[in-house]
């Protein structure tokens, strides 16, 4: 399911951002931007982690509150993907290709994010 | 009582050290020598300077200080003194414990606050014993050190629970761990040890419903009440919270003080709790003055200026935010902060539990998935205590957590929000939310200033329960207030084994002042003979006029000696006392008559005709002169 192709979705909801601009300005997106950039990374090991472990609560787990961190910040295919990751961990599928490319999708985000702020 | 039983048998409840446990044994019965409870006082120094301190403090003290253990003793009663002396006896044995979350110092300091207060609440209502008063203070919450020794585990995760917070919420709390909660535990210990009835219900009987307790017991009860609010604000300091000060209003009610008086008292309570508690080694703390305490902004004396909504800017709301997740927390917070209120955040649910409970915010907005307590462990942990119940919970889940939703709402969930969250859509929630808390705000507001009409109401009511117990004429209590004394005097002497002494006092020759000099000359030799009688008395003499040319002096613990040198001196200062009014120059004189009798063997009303029947011989024997009777017969 869900062959969403990368390209067709734009990275970042441009509504989301301007909406968080509203909120605090550039200085507020680059504090939230700062944070993602900082758990997030450390979000991914540990799913890599846990897949490997089978620990697919775990999966679950992590997957659940990414997803919805992703959205806050209109990263849609992120937390597309996270929600997909979720599931897997549900039915107790092999999450490991999801994880790949989301994996590939954060240095994507990332780059958005980090030029947003400049 | 089968659990105090069984606390009995771990062999771990609180007793007194030697000196205390001799004295009570000692005072058990009715025939014990002073001297004998002295020597064994004197054997503990540490005691008996206490013991001399406390009677040479406040309305306990008289003209010349106390010196002997044995004065004291006698000045005490031996029943306050054996409370006093199991209280002081127990504080030094009882510094420390096993039990953790129990502070075994700062439930003593607490203990001394409340003791000194109900000593001087006493003495502001002329209760009799002010001792009785400071032992019950004392000892009322024993119960709790109690529970704290024998049981130290299990009290320690009692007391952290948050429903421990209150004082309600601990009892039951108690009562559900032990059978047995730290009240009746006081009562089953007071009565173990021997203090007498009056004094163990006092000390541990909550809303006393006044019917068949005698008045000395409920005016006790009272006393005790006014107290343990005090101490509670004394313990607290500054970091007390509305609650407290609540509790303190209304026992400024029950005490019938306005707010000058009763603030007064209770810095005086705080200014001797320092001194005690450095000579019990206890801690205590400089506390600002309670005028400063009792008015804080939202309790001002304008009841039109109590915390409404009005002109007035209205205060933000403070909001806690909890969730795990920093970036959502992150934006939960700034959205939050933008639309005007002050957040706290919190990164797990046991932290979000413990900071609610600690700062009490107006909202909690939190997250459904959390580590350590989820949002709905969160949520019915708050219901379950008297504070959590009132705060408005707004929560948030997820897209796929719907079916959730319904769960949260009947664990007491107010409102949801879906996540991820539209900042727009937050806003427009928690406005629902202000409303309602604002709303809570006013009933509060409300509440509290009915609370305080109600105060005021009680002030009124005794002045006017004083004007209908006050002679008019004189200033001088009338013959209600005089005949409620005499039954309180006559019950208390009745359980020390006192004597009791009435002077009926008669002015001579007052109708031919009267037919004379005119009834506005009449009424100005009754007002200064009044004024000499009301200088002439001591305390435990109490003046009073009955009617008439006819006054009336109770003598509380006094012998039929006691009393006849009391009238002999009132005979002789109304004598020498000059008048000069409206034509009428120089002294009147009185007759007066004796009685004493020893409760209950005759009634007080005998009393009084045995009185009345002396001032007659006195009046008959040529005026001017004291005449006394004993059981009838004349002396």
């Amino acid at each position: 399911m869900s062959e969403t192709t990368e390209d067709a979705v734009e990275i970042l909801d441009p509504v989301v951002i301007a909406g968080l601009r509203d909120l605090g300005g550039d200085e507020f997106i680059s504090d939230l931007v700062g944070i993602l950039c900082e758990d997030l990374p450390r979000h991914l090991s540990d799913l890599r982690a846990a897949i490997g472990d089978k620990d697919h609560a775990a999966v679950m787990a992590i997957a659940h509150s990414q997803k919805s961190s992703c959205a806050q910040l209109g990263a849609r295919l992120m937390s597309q993907l996270f929600r997909e990751l979720e599931a897997a961990g549900r039915a107790r599928d092999d999450a490991e290709p999801i994880l790949t490319r989301i994996e590939a999708e954060w240095t994507r985000v990332r780059s958005a994010l980090e030029s947003l702020t400049g | 009582m089968r659990a105090f039983d069984e606390l009995q048998l771990t062999g771990r409840l609180p007793s007194p050290p030697g000196v205390g446990m001799a004295i009570i044994k000692m005072t058990e019965g009715e025939d014990h020598e002073i001297g004998d409870v002295a020597r064994v006082i004197r054997s503990d120094p540490a005691l008996a300077g206490r013991v001399l301190k406390l009677c040479n403090i406040g309305s306990l003290a008289g003209v010349r200080p106390i010196t002997s253990i044995d004065e004291g003793i006698q000045r005490l009663g031996v029943k306050a003194l054996r409370g006093v002396a199991l209280g002081f006896s127990l504080i030094a044995k009882y510094r420390e414990g096993a039990c953790e979350n129990f502070d075994f110092t700062r439930f003593w300091s607490e203990s001394l606050a409340r003791a000194i207060a109900a000593r001087l609440v006493a003495e502001q209502s002329e209760f009799p014993d002010p001792a009785d008063a400071y032992a019950c203070g004392l000892l009322s919450g024993i119960g709790r050190l109690a529970l704290a020794c024998v049981h130290p585990d299990r009290y320690a995760r009692i007391l952290t629970r948050p429903e421990a917070r209150s004082s309600d919420g601990l009892l039951a709390l108690e009562k559900e761990t032990f059978e047995i909660d730290s009240r009746e535990l006081t009562a089953a210990l007071l009565r173990d040890w021997g203090i007498p009835e009056h004094m163990v219900i006092a000390s541990t009987t909550r809303r006393r419903s006044e019917d068949g307790l005698e008045r000395v017991t409920v005016e006790l009860g009272r006393i005790v009440s006014i107290a343990a609010a005090i101490g509670r604000i004394c313990i607290q300091g500054i970091d007390v919270d509305d609650t407290e000060l609540g509790i303190l209003e209304e026992a400024r009610g029950e005490a019938a003080m306005d707010r000058v008086e009763f603030n007064a008292l209770c810095d005086g309570v705080a200014g001797e709790w320092r001194d005690w508690g450095s000579l019990l080694e206890l801690p205590t703390a400089e506390l600002p003055t309670f005028a400063s305490f009792a008015a804080p902004t939202s309790l001002s004396e304008d009841p039109d200026d109590l915390g409404l909504q009005g002109e007035r800017p209205v205060r933000p709301l403070r909001i806690l935010a909890a969730d795990d997740e920093r970036v959502s927390l992150r934006l939960l917070v700034r959205s939050l902060q933008s639309f005007g209120h002050e957040v706290i955040e919190a990164h797990d649910g046991e932290e979000a539990l413990s900071l609610a409970l600690e700062h009490l915010p107006d909202i909690v907005v939190s997250d459904f998935r959390m580590p350590k307590l989820g949002g709905l462990e969160f949520v019915r942990s708050l219901r379950r205590c008297e504070e959590g119940r009132q705060l408005y919970f707004l929560m948030l889940t997820g897209v796929d957590d719907e079916n959730l939703v319904i769960e949260s709402f009947e664990a007491g969930i107010d409102d949801y929000v879906l996540k991820p969250f539209n900042p727009r859509i937050l806003k427009a929630r928690v406005c629902a939310g202000e409303r309602v808390v604002r709303m809570q705000q006013q009933l509060v507001a409300d509440r509290r200033r009915v609370r305080l009409q109600m105060s005021e109401l009680a002030v009124l009511n005794r002045r006017l329960e004083q004007a209908s117990l006050t002679d008019h004429l004189t200033g001088l209590p009338n013959r209600r207030f005089a005949l409620d004394k005499l039954q309180v005097y006559w019950a208390e002497a009745s359980r020390h084994g006192d004597e009791v002494a009435a002077i009926m006092i008669d002015i001579d020759h007052f109708k031919s002042v009267n037919d004379r000099f005119g009834h506005d000359v009449g009424d100005e030799v009754l007002r200064r003979t009044a004024a000499v009688l009301d200088k002439g008395v001591r305390k435990d003499e109490f003046v009073s006029r009955l009617g008439g040319e006819e006054f009336l002096v109770i003598c509380h613990r006094a012998s039929l000696e006691d009393a006849e040198l009391c009238a002999e001196r009132l005979r002789r200062m109304v004598s020498e006392n000059q008048i000069s009014f409206g034509g009428f120059e120089g002294a009147i004189t009185i007759s007066l008559g004796v009685a004493a009798t020893k409760p209950p063997v005759e009634s007080y009303e005998a009393l009084l005709r045995a009185a009345d029947e002396a001032v007659y011989t006195a009046k008959r024997s040529g005026r001017d002169r004291v005449c006394s009777t004993r059981s009838g017969a004349l002396v």
